[in-house]
């Protein structure tokens, strides 16, 4: 039985810490996206296409415009312009579904927003979103199950960018797999799979002028901001985008859908903050999903399990107009030792929305194929899966012929297997039980990718001993502002990561500096203060002036809070 | 969601008279009685219900169990799932009701949801709820998409050619099996009907679930007293472990003495329009020695007229299974 070594960890990094958020989380006080509220907001409720295949003839919005309460149905004629943004270099600015939202009549998906209801309250939005009547010509959508690949060149487009179809190739699979003395040939199909995290994709949107401010549930705000900076043709520095909790994204959430330009154009038109939180059903149509694949994997072996051949030739589907990339082929090249091997993929377009990444992209349905193929020849030569695995393992990377970087796959599999019991698995059908239970003992490996990209963050030392660290990025739940806090706290070596003591910072948006607070900045508040708000709209014309407090709490970040200040100047 | 009027009558005859003026009970009413509104105020919600009138019945005094002087137990139309599956009595003497009602649902919609919004539950076939598709039961003569389309969790028993929706219940099953009796109060008195007589099956009129007509309001459920020593059993069968609606589920009460079945009372779930009671495998066990290979048989005899759709043929062997899983546990535990 392996023990732990217990080691007493000096450092705040490493060092049992707990949440410096958990408090908020726990007790409510934590705002979520859609907790945001600003005078004056309005609601934005989207109507759905109840077509996959198809256009939008005739949009009857007369009822849903008499109704009490309703400011406005947008649609194709009077959303306003959008651009569609591209890909930038560094792999910014991404976003699955490239098309802005209305652009055209045509329906490609079931759940594709053909309109939006904005009201003065989420109950009217919702009740004149229903009351949008929609008239279609319907085609037959392709949403068939089986996936063949289409004929396309092998460099394709995708959202990352250019991908070559064949994957990787080494010797002679196909030769070596027709001469080999074992073969497996079989086609594994994982579903669509939806994310649907606890927390709804949740947006708010407000201008100043031509500054942009997006409340956003995202496990991306710097992506976010220059995708919608593109989309509105204003200047990254004019698009602010702010996530201070995230109830989870398993990956929807990492670009933004069209709910975010949709309320963005909805507040521009509108002149005031609007809300738009989509619905349970919503999250099962517009917000991505992983996509569908169906792969097929050749093994060839020597009678004793020594692998001679790999083929792994997957497919799977994708929307009509964007190429999200399932690189179910990712571990495929460097899992096992083999001298011939081959990986290709191939895309199918059915009439679905935009799939996008989903815990373990690509490689966690590819090693399912993989993993249960290996499975099978093991059960195929009547050798232990482990074993079959151990006689496999690699000595290098012989996908890319280079050393790996770390690799501990045997490791791995000898720990499990001294702590699950291994040896004493049978593995015929149904020969072991427990308490009239019939037992099934499987396994497979798994290998995932270590990436990282450049981020930028500033910290200040301030004269009283505490330090602020600032950082585009947001919590996804996995922890961030206590993870920064460490981080702080160890470079700088100090001890505490949770001193209490805030800084009140206003700011004004257009308008000059209208908002004032007493007293304010570094070193003013070490206990609790009275802080005094005053605005001074002497200076200003008759319009909505939008600021903010920010009330920091250096060393405890979660804690930090932002109170927005709505100034309206009558004439 | 429509705009509705919400009322809160004094005491039952108020409510019965608040709901006698409705143009039908059935799908398409215009007034409802509200009691946990797990069911109603989700087909609210989707525009699948559009009462004009909600009649709250949660204060009227019918959240009582009861044993009555006859012997039978008395459920008041109020009472919760969460309460009825842990009456005490009702653990004793009427454990397959227990079980089913405990399979249904999560803890929180259990808590809500009450008797007799549990024998009104309404089903999930995926176009009944949702309105951009046709569906007979919802707007009749629009036509099944069901029939053509995705049926995998629909009925293969009592289906029609206009609906092959599948009644979700945990607790009617069980209810079905204990042969329980509906008490309903109208505007032209009260009346007793039981639970055999109380569902419709689709037919041409699947808009029509029940015999309840405008105004009848359920005020409490009766079970009979069971003969001593039967024993009982609710087996479900799901995609998934917890909060999720059966695929195939089988209620069993069943006597045996001497080795042989004396009495069986047998209801499915998951499977039929309405809970289904087998007479047909209840014939086919009674008299006989209480083994597997007679259950199997009285498993078959319950699937005879089983009609499977494109998606679901695999529940009629499912079924099968399952009943005689069930008669296996109540008969050896």
């Amino acid at each position: 039985m392996a023990t732990t070594q217990e080691t007493p960890i000096v450092s705040p990094v490493g060092r049992d810490t707990p949440r410096v958020d958990g408090p908020r989380k726990v007790s409510g006080l934590a705002q979520y996206t859609s907790d945001f509220h600003f005078p004056g907001m309005l609601y934005a409720v989207p109507v759905e296409a109840t077509i996959a295949n198809g256009k939008v003839v005739k949009l009857d919005t007369a009822a849903a415009e008499k109704m009490p309460g309703v400011r406005a149905i947008f649609h194709r004629q009077n959303i306003g312009k959008m651009y569609r943004s591209v890909l930038e270099p560094g792999f910014e600015s991404v976003c699955e579904e490239r098309r802005p939202p209305f652009e055209d009549d045509v329906v490609r998906y079931y759940g594709q927003y053909i309109a939006l209801a904005v009201a003065d309250t989420f109950e009217t939005a919702k009740a004149a979103a229903d009351a949008v009547r929609a008239t279609y010509a319907k085609d037959k959508p392709n949403v068939e199950n089986d996936l063949k690949a289409e004929d396309e060149p092998n460099v394709v487009a995708t959202t990352f960018g250019p991908y070559e179809r064949l994957e990787s190739q080494r010797g002679d699979a196909t030769g070596a797999f027709a001469s080999a003395p074992v073969k497996l040939d079989q086609t594994y199909v994982t579903p669509a799979e939806t994310h649907n995290p606890l927390e709804l994709h949740a947006t708010t949107a407000i201008w100043e002028g031509s500054t942009l401010t997006m409340y956003e549930s995202s496990q991306g705000v710097v992506n976010q901001q220059g995708v919608l900076a593109q989309m509105f043709g204003l200047p990254k520095e004019n698009v602010r985008v702010i996530t201070k909790f995230v109830g989870s994204g398993f990956g929807s959430k990492l670009w933004p859908w069209t709910q975010c330009p949709l309320a963005a154009a909805a507040a521009r038109q509108l002149g005031k903050p609007v809300k738009l939180v989509l619905s349970r059903k919503m999250m099962f149509q517009s917000v991505g999903h992983r996509a569908r694949t169906q792969q097929r994997v050749r093994l060839g072996a020597t009678p004793d399990g020594k692998l001679v051949s790999l083929q792994h030739d997957y497919v799977y589907h994708r929307s009509m107009l964007d190429a999200h990339h399932e690189d179910c082929g990712e571990a495929t090249s460097f899992q096992y030792s083999v001298p011939n091997l081959r990986v290709t993929f191939g895309r199918a377009k059915r009439h679905v929305g935009s799939a996008c990444d989903m815990r373990g992209p690509g490689a966690v349905p590819g090693l399912y194929a993989t993993e249960a193929a290996m499975n099978e020849l093991a059960a195929q030569l009547r050798i232990d899966p482990l074993r079959l695995r151990v006689m496999n393992e690699p000595k290098i990377d012989e996908g890319l012929g280079i050393p790996f970087s770390s690799r501990h796959q045997l490791e791995c599999f000898e720990l499990g297997a001294q702590k699950f019991g291994w040896s004493r698995r049978t593995p015929g059908v149904g020969s072991m039980t427990r308490d009239g239970l019939t037992l099934g003992w499987g396994m497979a490996g798994a290998a995932w990718i270590a990436a990282r990209f450049p981020a930028e963050a500033s910290v200040q030392l301030h004269d009283d001993g505490s330090a602020r660290v600032a950082c585009g990025t947001q919590d996804i739940g996995t922890g961030m502002y206590t993870i920064l806090a460490q981080l702080a706290s160890a470079e700088a070596e100090a001890d505490d990561v949770a001193v209490i003591r805030f800084t009140p910072i206003a700011a004004s948006g257009k308008g000059g500096n209208w908002l004032s607070i007493t007293p304010s900045g570094n070193g003013c508040c070490n206990t609790p203060t009275n802080i005094t708000v005053s605005a001074n709209a002497s200076a200003l014309t008759p319009g909505t002036y939008v600021g903010e407090i920010n009330v920091f709490q250096f060393a405890n970040p979660g804690e930090s809070m932002t109170i927005p200040v709505v100034l309206n100047v009558s004439p | 969601m429509h705009t509705f009027e919400f009322i809160r009558p004094a005491d039952a005859a108020e409510a019965v008279a608040a709901a006698a003026q409705a143009k039908t009970a059935q799908q398409g009413a215009d007034v409802r009685f509200v009691a946990g509104g797990t069911t109603l105020l989700d087909l609210m919600k989707l525009n699948v219900e559009t009462p004009a009138r909600l009649i709250d019945i949660n204060r009227l005094p019918l959240d009582k169990v009861e044993a009555t002087p006859d012997g039978s137990l008395k459920i008041g139309a109020t009472v919760r799932n969460s309460d009825l599956a842990h009456h005490p009595t009702v653990q004793r003497d009427y454990a397959v009701l227990s079980q089913a009602l405990l399979a249904g649902a999560s803890a929180q919609l259990r808590n809500m949801a009450t008797t007799s919004g549990n024998l009104l539950q309404r089903t999930r076939c995926m176009y009944f709820r949702d309105t951009a598709m046709p569906c007979n039961k919802r707007e009749p003569g629009t036509g099944c998409p069901a029939i053509t389309g995705s049926n995998r969790t629909l009925a293969v028993l009592g289906t029609s050619e206009h609906c092959i929706a599948t009644n979700p219940s945990d607790m009617c099953v069980a209810m079905a099996a204990l042969e329980a009796t509906i008490h309903v109060q109208g505007p032209k008195g009260s009346r007793a009907i039981p639970i055999g007589d109380f569902y419709l099956l689709p037919g041409s009129t699947p808009n029509r679930e029940t015999v309840l007509e405008p105004g009848d309001l359920v005020t409490h459920v009766t079970l009979p007293a069971l003969r001593s020593g039967s024993k009982q059993v609710y087996l479900k069968l799901r995609d998934r472990a917890s909060y999720e609606f059966a695929l195939a589920s089988a209620a069993v009460v069943i006597t045996i003495a001497g080795g042989n079945v004396t009495h069986a009372r047998i209801a499915l779930g998951g499977v039929g329009t309405k809970p289904w009671r087998s007479p047909e495998a209840e014939a086919a066990l009674t008299g006989k020695p209480a083994n597997a290979a007679n259950f199997r048989k009285a498993a078959e005899a319950a699937m005879r007229d089983a009609k499977p759709q494109s998606e679901n043929k695999f529940k009629i062997e499912l079924a099968r299974r399952c009943l005689a899983h069930a008669l296996q546990l109540a008969t050896t535990s």
